[in-house]
């Protein structure tokens, strides 16, 4: 435990005002919220219980949507982050007109609001869009439906998240010394190897890094499932709207935004743990 | 920097060069298909499948858009709260993020933690009780209470980015200016301060864009009478034909293309990615 | 071991040539040394004996053949880089290793080398140790080590001391040249330190500008620096511009003249440079008069600063007697320089230097 001192006071205070916001607006509300879903009425008396959790795990639409969730997101971050890799590869080590190229490209997603993202993407992938209209103009009919369903999620979740991953990862190889590289292939290993065994080691803090965001981002994000999804199964964050606003049974709703925080705790478990062995080396 | 050599991660020449334009080329239809798919859209008259051109080229939705009286409401809002809420971020922001980085106080590294955290409840399960303290405080469907919940979102990044822009100035830099006599205070305003600028400005943008596009809380708190930009998305994009989403679209992506533009400056100097080294 | 030849290396970066025209014979087992200021091409110049620049133009043969098609991987060269050389998430051991798993030699065998080497660098128990955990001096011994136990041709160095404290860096330098001759293998060292370089080389090959301007001994290039850029580099120096009167056959400037027997164009700039050791004390009425500034006392000997009429600031470096500043003497030069644009230097035995 350090000790406190001036500058100790100093620090709390300054960090005071963000922190109090995001007691106030997030952290309450949350421990509230779940606390709520918590309690159960039983023979006239209010217990704490975990058997609303327990009914929830039974339901076979809520537990299709908890796995359909999961695996839409593990393929989404997967794909992003196999995009990714090679696109911050290509950028660190390479100048050029197509470096330049890709460099302003990959940055797009970044600054087109999620909601216009969707609804682009919509346009591009549904029945009748423009990749079968432009696929029709080469002759290639008969594609499989590639939107309202988990392949558009996918799509979507995968175009607005290459910026960010990419980014980070890129931010990770630049922190790497050239002469590590160049020592790796002065000795004899081919590009190949020196990734493996340099590049990749060197560069694992942001690797857990883009993962740990890119899971945690697209387990919790809304806009996508909603306007881009199917109607069954559906991601767990449309279903909890539709708890809320539809079916008017709010503790379900909760109760499954907080079932999605856990699961993206152990995601940020893995983050905590990515960072605190960047901190000992 | 192996300056001036090829990409050396292939063996043939060519092949490698080839491959190289091919993921351009590749990664280009992925990312700006969709994006000129919509952009046709917004002046579409007349589209049906399979024409790879509109049959008829019009501005007839922009008419409907501009003319109708909830959008252009939402637009005049989403320019009153983003700005707003940037602004707001900055000043309660900036002082904590020089505190996580040049200070050490118990509970340092939990609390930088909580901030990345906090944005992983999702918004939906927080509804009723943001909704009834809001009725409380008396401010759900006002300025003020969209101001509070996009500030929220901004948190993140305006903490994260400019914690690390300021960790990664040297103290040597701020000590140098002690030693001459000047004040905590002012060796920050003068001198760390412009240094960390590209770093701040690659925070601001992304807190302003944050607050632009934040859409589920305004949802809560703003409805129906305080509606954004973003939230008016929803409502076009399934209640209305394809035309005025996509209008309304290019009209929401406006204040981040001219972002964008800005921002490639500061990502040809690499700071960009150095914003995001975390 | 091998010799290394380049001829006519040449390096754009940009508009300017950071490399012109650059033609070297490094012999077999020899330490040849490139030094020059910053930006002279020496670094440039040796990345591209590596592999890692592509020049623009010449050619780089070792052992007769030449190497510009093979990449890093494939040259038969070995670099140790200024920093950054081991990988720090390896122990020494596998950092010393790498080299030798890529080429599939046995485990045993293997071993027998990492412990060979490391005894060669001094470090016999750093094996299990991660880079971390050893010092600058320690990480750059291992570094060449690495080097070494691939048995290369040709040893590169970057600068690769001097990022070590200075007394550091004469030790490992003595360590380094010590290694160099028992092993035998031919050495190329970049440096902007002339001390360093002296100490070390065989040959050193000055640069400056992207261009060579003279290769030779360390001896050689002390006595007789044949461009007035060495002269100035190497060592101190003292200089002083005169012009040429060709109907006196004088050299000129305020306050003194010089009797020579030159062959440059009337009025030409000529540079005199004079070692300080070449002051020497003139007895009676020789030499011409100059006045003491200053003495640094450096134990055997003493740097001392002077000043003639006409001639400016000059050291020299002298034995005893010399006792306070304000002193008046006469001394007189034993050895000068002569450079001029165009021309090659001309040497000065005794030169007759009148005060006026």
């Amino acid at each position: 435990m350090k000790s406190f001192g001036r500058e100790g006071a100093a620090g709390i205070l300054l960090v005071l005002p963000p922190l109090l916001l995001l007691a106030l607006l997030i952290l309450y509300p949350a421990a509230e919220a779940v606390l709520g879903t918590l309690r159960v009425e039983r023979a006239g008396h209010v217990i704490y219980s975990l058997d609303r959790y327990r009914d929830m795990l039974q339901t076979v639409s809520l537990r299709r949507s908890v796995g359909f969730t999961l695996m839409v997101t593990v393929i989404s971050a997967g794909a992003t982050f196999l995009l990714a890799y090679p696109l911050a590869l290509y950028l660190r080590f390479t100048r050029g007109w197509v470096s330049s190229a890709l460099m302003a490209l990959f940055i797009v997603p970044l600054f087109i609001p999620v909601v216009i993202a969707s609804f682009a993407m919509v346009t591009f992938l549904e029945n009748h869009g423009y990749v079968e209209t432009l696929l029709h103009y080469v002759g290639i009919e008969g594609l499989p439906p590639l939107m309202f369903n988990a392949v558009g999620i996918v799509l979507t979740e995968v175009w607005a998240s290459i910026p960010f991953a990419t980014l980070v990862l890129l931010a990770g190889l630049q922190a790497i010394d050239d002469s590590l590289i160049d020592s790796a292939r002065d000795v004899g290993a081919g590009p190949l190897r020196t990734f493996v065994s340099v590049i990749l080691p060197l560069n694992t803090v942001a690797t857990i890094i883009s993962l740990s965001f890119l899971f945690i981002g697209i387990l919790g994000s809304f806009t996508i499932p909603y306007l881009v999804g199917g109607n069954a199964p559906q991601m767990m964050s449309v279903v909890m709207t539709n708890y809320f606003t539809n079916y008017l049974r709010p503790e379900i709703s909760v109760a499954l935004a907080a079932i999605s925080f856990v699961i993206a705790a152990l995601a940020g478990a893995a983050y905590v743990m990515g960072v605190a062995r960047r901190e000992t080396a | 920097m192996t300056g001036g050599s090829v990409f050396w991660f292939l063996s043939v020449g060519a092949f490698r060069r080839g491959l190289a334009i091919l993921f351009l080329v590749g990664l280009a239809v992925f990312i700006l298909g969709p994006l000129l798919s919509l952009v046709l859209w917004a002046f579409a008259g007349q589209w049906f499948y399979p024409a790879l051109l509109p049959q008829e080229f019009s501005l007839k939705w922009w008419t409907v858009v501009f003319g109708n009286r909830g959008v252009m409401e939402s637009i005049k809002y989403s320019l009153m709260t983003a700005p707003t809420v940037t602004a707001l971020s900055i000043i309660i922001c900036l002082p904590a993020a020089y505190a996580f980085a040049r200070f050490e106080f118990p509970g340092r590294r939990l609390l930088l933690l909580s901030f990345l955290s906090a944005n992983s409840f999702p918004k939906i399960g927080l509804y009723i009780s943001i909704a009834t303290l809001f009725y409380r405080m008396n401010l759900m469907t006002t300025f003020w209470g969209v101001v509070l919940i996009q500030l929220v979102g901004t948190l993140l990044f305006m903490i994260w980015i400019p914690t690390g822009t300021f960790r990664g100035i040297n103290r040597s830099l701020e000590e140098a200016a002690r030693d001459v006599g000047a004040s905590g205070l002012r060796t920050f305003l003068q001198i760390t301060l412009p240094i960390a600028m590209p770093g701040l400005l690659v925070a601001t943008l992304f807190a302003f864009l944050a607050a632009f596009d934040e859409a589920q809380g305004t949802l809560i708190v703003g409805s129906p009478n305080f509606i954004t930009m973003p939230v008016m998305m929803y409502t076009l994009v399934l209640n209305y034909p394809q035309p005025v989403g996509a209008v309304f679209s290019i009209l929401l992506t406006l204040p981040s293309l001219v972002l964008l533009l800005l921002a490639q400056r500061l990502l040809r100097q690499g700071y960009l990615a150095a914003g995001y080294a975390l | 071991m091998a010799n290394l030849q380049m001829t006519g290396l040449t390096k754009r970066f940009a508009a300017t040539a950071a490399v012109y025209d650059f033609s070297l014979d490094v012999r077999d087992g020899e330490l040849m040394c490139l030094l020059g200021p910053s930006g002279c091409g020496k670094t440039t110049t040796l990345r591209m004996i590596g592999g890692f620049i592509t020049p623009d133009g010449g050619d780089i043969l070792i052992d007769g053949r030449s190497v510009l098609q093979l990449p890093p991987e494939r040259r038969p060269t070995a670099m140790v880089f200024q920093r950054f050389n081991l990988w720090p998430h390896m122990t020494v051991a596998d950092n010393i290793a790498f080299g030798l798993r890529l080429r599939r030699l046995p485990g045993d065998v293997i071993a027998k080398k990492v412990t060979d080497v490391l005894a060669l660098v001094g470090l016999p128990d750093a094996a299990r140790k991660r880079p971390h955990q050893l010092s600058g001096g320690e990480q750059q011994r291992i570094a060449v080590g690495r080097a070494l136990v691939l048995e290369p041709k040709i040893l590169l160095l970057d600068e690769p001391f001097s990022n070590l404290d200075a007394r550091l860096r004469v030790r490992m330098r003595e360590e380094l040249q010590t290694l160099q001759r028992q092993v035998g293998i031919t050495t190329v060292f970049v440096t902007h330190d002339q001390e360093e370089a002296l100490t070390l080389a065989d040959r050193i090959a000055v640069m400056n500008k992207g261009v060579l301007e003279q290769v030779a001994t360390p001896d050689d290039l002390y006595r007789n620096p044949r461009r007035l850029f060495v002269a100035d580099f190497i060592g101190t120096m003292n200089l002083v511009p005169f012009r040429f009167a060709a109907a006196a056959g004088t050299l000129l400037r305020d306050g003194m003249r010089v009797a020579v027997s030159g062959r440059w164009p009337d009025g030409a700039e000529v540079t005199m440079a004079v070692r300080p050791e070449d002051i020497v004390p003139a007895e009676g009425a020789a030499g011409f008069p100059v006045r003491v500034l200053r003495i640094v006392n450096l134990g055997h000997y003493r740097d001392v600063m002077v000043e003639g009429a006409g001639i400016g600031h000059l050291k020299l470096f002298t034995g005893g007697h010399l006792q306070a500043a304000d002193q008046v003497l006469r001394v007189r030069v034993r050895r000068a320089l002569l450079y001029a644009e165009g021309a090659d230097v001309v040497e000065l035995k005794e030169p007759e230097i009148i005060a006026t």
